[in-house]
């Protein structure tokens, strides 16, 4: 209160949560501040009053911690894995805030492979927090979607998300801009490079009984052969993605487990 | 306020001795009211202003005196 003027006015220590927050309880009163009021002349003598100030709902938009945010996803997450949290806070009582994501940027006319939940759809109220959590979409995750490789084309997606409150008449929305980076992960290199096959566990490969040692082993798809010196012998070519390990893949032949050994 | 008196014994002429008075009225300070009527509206988690200064809802008599200056001090 002002002293000279008896101007009321409404103030608070912390802008983020203000002391007065309207409450939606319908407890008669709740909202409702009694004073009393002591009026004191130069002479000294004074006289008091009652005043009642009534609050009046003020909806405020919900609000990100931070403007921007950068999350990171391993390359080939799976469908629904979860890429971050992000909390948004409604000082608003009784109110919820839903969120929705959106490519923006280099992202905006390209697959994005992302969406957003709100983590329990629970009441946010005031002073509490909303949480979004960004997964990855369904069938837009593991490596056969391809649209979360680190070696692809796409390393990083921007998006907006947005909170909005759950205002009856007005709601109303704040937006952070998103960075999502897809992350290395070292993945195992793979053979026939050519014809990626990941799952490729067999080749079916051909000799001639009694051949001597440095006899060729030929591979039934001839498209598989290479030329060796002067003939043919199968060809065995793996591939890593990873670029670290480029030029990296060694070879070697054992005898499958409780086989006899390879002669 | 000049109040003019004369005195006179009845033989001399009336206003013989004349004497004038100035008589000044002297404040006597009057206990001030607040009457703060109806209901002052604050907007939830907004900071500002609540309704108007109080100070329009005091009664005082002291306000009516054209050679004093009332003020007021307001405590809640």
């Amino acid at each position: 209160m002002e002293q000279g003027t008896g101007q009321l006015f409404v103030t608070s220590t912390n802008a983020a949560k203000p002391a007065f927050a309207f409450s939606s309880s319908g407890n008669a009163g709740a909202n409702e501040f009694d004073l009393v009021v002591r009026v004191s002349d130069r002479g000294g003598l004074s006289g008091d009053g009652n005043v009642r100030v009534q609050l009046t709902e003020t909806n405020v938009a919900p609000a990100f911690t931070q403007a921007t945010f950068t999350v990171g996803i391993d390359e080939n997450a799976a469908d629904a894995a979860v890429v971050g949290s992000i909390d948004a806070t409604d000082i608003n009582d009784g109110q919820t805030v839903s969120f929705s994501i959106a490519p923006t940027g280099a992202s905006a006319n390209a697959p994005f492979p992302f969406i957003v939940q709100s983590a329990t759809g629970a009441d946010v109220s005031a002073g509490a927090d909303g949480t979004a959590v960004i997964r990855v979409a369904s069938g837009s995750g593991g490596a056969g979607a391809g649209l979360l490789n680190f070696e692809g084309s796409t390393q990083s997606f921007e998006a907006v998300l947005t909170a909005t409150d759950s205002h009856s008449t007005t709601p109303l929305s704040t937006t952070a801009l998103l960075t999502i980076q897809v992350q290395e992960v070292a993945e195992a290199p793979y053979f026939d490079g050519d014809r990626r096959r990941p799952n490729s566990v067999r080749f079916d490969v051909t000799v001639e009984e009694g051949a001597s040692a440095g006899t060729a082993v030929r591979m039934a798809d001839a498209a598989e052969e290479t030329t060796v010196g002067q003939g043919v012998a199968a060809r065995l070519t793996a591939t890593d993605d990873d670029v670290v390990d480029a030029g990296t893949v060694r070879y070697s032949v054992r005898a499958p487990t409780g086989a006899a050994p390879t002669s | 306020m000049a109040i003019n008196m004369s005195a006179s014994d009845g033989t001399a002429p009336a206003g013989a001795s004349v004497m004038e008075f100035l008589v000044s009225v002297r404040n006597v300070n009057e206990v001030p009211s607040l009457n703060a009527s109806g209901n002052f509206f604050a907007a939830a988690s907004r900071e500002g202003t609540i309704g108007q200064p109080l100070a329009v809802f005091v009664s005082d008599e002291d306000l009516f005196s054209t050679d004093f200056t009332e003020r007021f001090n307001f405590t809640i």
